[in-house]
């Protein structure tokens, strides 16, 4: 069950005192209001009752989707000891299926994307080395410039794509969306076989599953 | 400024260069600028332009590619990494076989930023086209994929994509036009689905049709297809297999050569020079060697045909497979040097005559002829290669070889080793008899001792020898010619006549009576034949503990045998002529577990002063062919325990007769005849498994052998 905690806090404008309520852990089937919070970033505000000032509070939650099957560790900033692609073991006792999904996420925008793409019961490995393959195999300039990808969705299968669309949309690096980009969901099914036949992207603990994790498993670096 | 030993030709400002560091000595490569500051470390054993402005550079086996800049593209070597095609390469690594699998070469493919796509999970990994480059094939477990240049991996049956129907198949055919059944005489087998052709099942159809290669191609039902080509080759090259491991190859060539070379004369092998077929396509043809008489095609059938005795495994497919091979017996090299126009670069030094030097040329026609040549076990002819040259010499060559399989002394490591990696075939010979076997079943039984051991035989000296006087050195030309004009055309005959046996063919000249062979037990030992000796007589002997045993075979024309059928008047005949010293002990005849009739008596003679000799004499006919084999087994050691032993059981027994010993001797075949030493009681056979070493007991059990082996 979702975990509400409160924490005393000065309001940085007026100096009032107050108590702002954050959630220690969210689960999203008994408390489904919460995730729409995530994602108009409600959740992480606190306005003094005084003056009304917004003040942006980064906590970090356990993010529990029960009917999806997954469990993320959000952050906001990346780990200070520079461990953020250490995986770890998730303990026994936790009494979960053996097809659930732990993973860490660190960064907002990471967080609701790593949502939306387990929501729509997608591999989030082969999300991410979709990404990696668009922005350094098939449009290098991409890496290049500092461009990123997030996941937006996908579309229903139709006449020009018959399994249908996954779709993207591209980040620059001052962050000013740059578009969007669509390719046809075999693709998609293409990195599911790579996975399949390379060992080296298994994940059967939590682990930091981004961008930068496909960059080190493809260049041997860990 | 760094110095260079080389450097190569600029592209786009970058060259190669090598370095020689001057500590260590040793010469690295790497990158240079046009101004020859290096761009790269001076690292490399070898770096090379591996196209699109990169370069392949090694260390030691392993492989990387560098960029312009001289950085390394990938953080982990491999083995292998293939040509920079369209920003990719594809990589390897070499699997050495164990016992679980053969040799593997796995491939994986490597983008130019770093980026391992997929790692070494191929059997195999290619372009699909060598020009085009639009994607790769690569296979796993035999199952085809398709590599894009984006890094995707595409199944070609589609399984990777969800159903989307009923129909669970994807592969999508769309006939054959545009791909490689286009125009094939077996498309008119596929439906729509592409489930198969004329030729092919569905999955093998589907993956030729995903690689764009297909070896059962036909444009024309005249014209055979790839793999019909390579089935008619297989077809043949088994068939030519199987004729050269069963000797049908070898006994044809030996015939065709006889026909055409020797005027269908066997005996005609003796003198034929071997050097004069070079250039001979079918009898000379050295299998992609320079021409050399050991490597020749009828050398080689003739060395199969020839030494099936002393290698049963020998055939012309293990000559082919460097199981086997024939080598000179005795060298012309060392003593004489090389031809060199019409004399030898070592004889001339020493001023020969008109008559040596014409002597020497006869020397080397006739070390070209058949007997001069053995067949050996693979391996052993780079070792002789290898010893010093006094050792190359045959007697020394032999006991380097002795040395080396009964392990008495030390010698050649090389000779050694080569002898070890063919422990099966030496096996039989892993003794001081069983190599005296060897060499007389390769006819170089004259190379050894009356013991059977190798013999030095020559001065062994080289035509190029330090402080080698001109006396000397025609000393040692005289003796080693004079042995070797004998031996050579001595052996000849024997494998001229080997060969006759083995083809089953006449020989022009008039044959002796063909000498009956027998086999003895081990630990007979084969002693150089004496001048007086019977004609073509071998003689051997053995040590036991209680028995020095001396046994000699000859044959005899068959007229002058015992009476095979009848043993009474055998019996007769020693009865009239025994000493007073000697007694009748045993007389029988019967046939042999292969046939052969034999008769043989056992007469014993008291020794003075003390112990017993027994004397065999056995005749053995096949046909018009008889042998005789005399035996002396001489009781040694503690004499007479035999008969004390079996007297003082017999005693108590009262099988003898307390006082005067009645009973314990007689003629085994006459009760009244008292004359000589009569068998006593423990002469019978039924104590010989108690006195096993007894020189009595020894005769029966090679008389035993002789009849269950021969």
């Amino acid at each position: 069950m979702s975990q509400l905690c409160k924490e005393k806090i000065t309001c940085p404008k007026c100096q009032t005192g107050g108590y702002f309520e954050f959630w220690s852990s969210i689960n999203v089937d008994l408390n489904p209001e919460l995730k729409e919070k995530i994602f108009n970033e409600e959740i992480f505000i606190w306005t003094c009752p005084k003056c009304g000032a917004k003040v942006f509070i980064p906590f970090g939650t356990l993010y529990h989707d029960m009917s999806h099957k997954f469990m993320l560790f959000f952050q906001h900033e990346d780990p200070e000891d520079g461990k953020k692609y250490e995986s770890f073991d998730m303990p026994e006792a936790i009494g979960l299926d053996k097809d659930y999904i732990f993973r860490s996420v660190y960064g907002l925008m990471n967080f609701k994307e790593k949502i939306m793409v387990l929501e729509n019961g997608l591999n989030d490995v082969a999300v991410e080395k979709l990404k990696y393959a668009i922005t350094h195999l098939m449009d290098s300039s991409m890496s290049e410039r500092g461009d990123k990808l997030f996941f937006e969705g996908i579309t229903k299968p139709d006449d020009e794509n018959k399994y249908g669309q996954i779709i993207f949309y591209r980040l620059s690096p001052n962050e000013d969306e740059c578009g969007q980009i669509g390719l046809g969901m075999e693709k998609y099914y293409e990195q599911c076989l790579a996975l399949k036949l390379d060992k080296r992207f298994e994940v059967n603990n939590c682990a930091c599953v981004d961008e930068e994790w496909v960059s080190i498993k493809m260049k041997g670096l860990e | 400024m760094m110095d260079y030993n080389y450097m190569s030709e600029f592209v786009d400002g970058v060259g190669i260069a090598t370095h020689r560091d001057k500590e260590t000595g040793n010469l690295r490569w790497g990158l240079i600028d046009k101004n020859g500051s290096p761009i790269s470390e001076f690292k490399y054993n070898y770096v090379e332009s591996w196209g699109e402005g990169y370069y392949k550079c090694e260390i030691g086996s392993r492989k990387n590619i560098l960029r312009k800049d001289g950085t390394e593209v990938l953080k982990e070597w491999f083995n292998d990494v293939f040509k920079v095609r369209k920003g990719l390469f594809i990589i390897g690594n070499t699997i050495r076989k164990t016992k679980d699998h053969p040799t593997l070469y796995p491939r994986g493919l490597a983008s130019v930023n770093g980026d391992i796509l997929f790692p070494l999970i191929f059997k195999n990994l290619s372009w699909n086209d060598e020009v085009l480059l639009d994607f790769l094939v690569g296979d796993i477990d035999g199952k085809p994929y398709v590599i894009t240049r984006s890094g995707s991996i595409i199944d070609p049956e589609g399984n990777h994509l969800p159903n989307l129907s009923d129909d669970k198949d994807n592969f999508g055919w769309s006939g054959p036009k545009d791909t490689v059944c286009d125009g094939c005489i077996f498309t008119d087998g596929i439906n729509s689905k592409g489930e198969g052709c004329r030729k092919l099942q569905k999955q093998d159809f589907r993956n030729r049709v995903i690689k764009g290669y297909c070896e059962h191609r036909k444009y024309d039902e005249q014209k055979q297809s790839a793999q019909e080509r390579i089935d008619s080759y297989k077809e043949k090259e088994k068939a030519e297999k199987e004729s050269k491991v069963s000797d049908e190859y070898a006994t044809k060539l030996v015939r065709d050569f006889i026909k055409d070379k020797l005027n269908g004369d066997v005996m005609k092998l003796t003198e034929f020079d071997f050097n004069t077929l070079r250039g001979d396509e079918k009898y000379g043809n050295c299998g992609g060697f320079a021409f050399c008489p050991e490597k020749t095609s009828i050398m080689k059938a003739i060395m199969t045909l020839t030494f099936t005795e002393a290698w049963p495994e020998i055939s012309y497919y293990g000559f082919d497979h460097y199981d086997y091979e024939a080598d000179m017996v005795n060298t012309y090299l060392m003593i004489l040097g090389f031809p060199l126009g019409d004399n030898f670069k070592g004889l001339r030094n020493f001023r020969p005559d008109a008559a040596l030097l014409d002597r020497a040329w006869a020397f080397y026609h006739l070390c070209h002829t058949i007997g001069n040549y053995a067949a050996w076990p693979g391996g052993l002819y780079l070792c002789r290669e290898k010893l010093r040259r006094n050792q190359r010499y045959i007697d020394v060559y032999l006991q380097e070889i002795h040395h080396a399989i009964t392990g008495e002394k030390k010698c050649s490591s090389d000779l050694l080793q080569a002898i070890n990696r063919k422990k099966k075939v030496f096996a039989p010979y892993r003794s001081d008899a069983g190599f005296a076997d060897m060499c007389r079943k390769m006819f170089l039984g004259d190379y050894l001792d009356y013991m059977g051991k190798p013999m030095s035989m020559f001065y062994g000296v080289w035509s190029d020898q330090k402080d080698l006087t001109r006396d000397y050195y025609f000393k040692a030309i005289e003796q080693y010619f004079s042995f070797c004009e004998e031996e050579i055309v001595k052996r000849s005959k024997m494998i001229a006549k080997r060969l006759i046996e083995v083809l089953g063919m006449v020989s022009s000249v008039a044959e002796p009576e063909k000498i009956l062979t027998i086999q003895l037990p081990e630990g007979f030992e084969a002693l150089q034949s004496l001048p007086e000796d019977p004609e073509e007589a071998l003689s051997y002997c053995k040590d036991s503990r209680y028995a020095t045993c001396f046994l000699q075979s000859y044959p005899i024309p068959k007229k002058t045998t015992m009476p095979i059928d009848d043993i009474k008047p055998i019996i007769d005949g020693i009865h009239d002529s025994l000493g007073e010293r000697q007694g009748i002990i045993e007389v029988a005849n019967g046939t042999t577990r292969y046939n052969k009739n034999y008769v043989y008596s056992i007469v014993k003679s008291a020794r003075v002063p003390a112990g017993m000799n027994y004397i065999l004499t056995m005749h053995i006919v096949k046909g018009e062919n008889a042998l005789c084999i005399k035996g002396q087994f001489e009781e040694r050691g503690k004499l007479g325990e035999r008969d004390t032993t079996v007297y003082e059981y017999a005693r108590r027994e009262n099988l003898v007769k307390e006082i005067g010993g009645e009973g314990w001797m007689k003629d085994p075949y006459d009760e009244n005849y008292e004359h000589g030493i009569r068998m006593n009681l423990s002469e019978e056979r039924k104590y010989d498994y108690s006195f096993p070493h007894h020189p009595l007991s020894e005769m029966r059990k090679l008389i035993n052998y002789i009849i269950d082996n021969n």
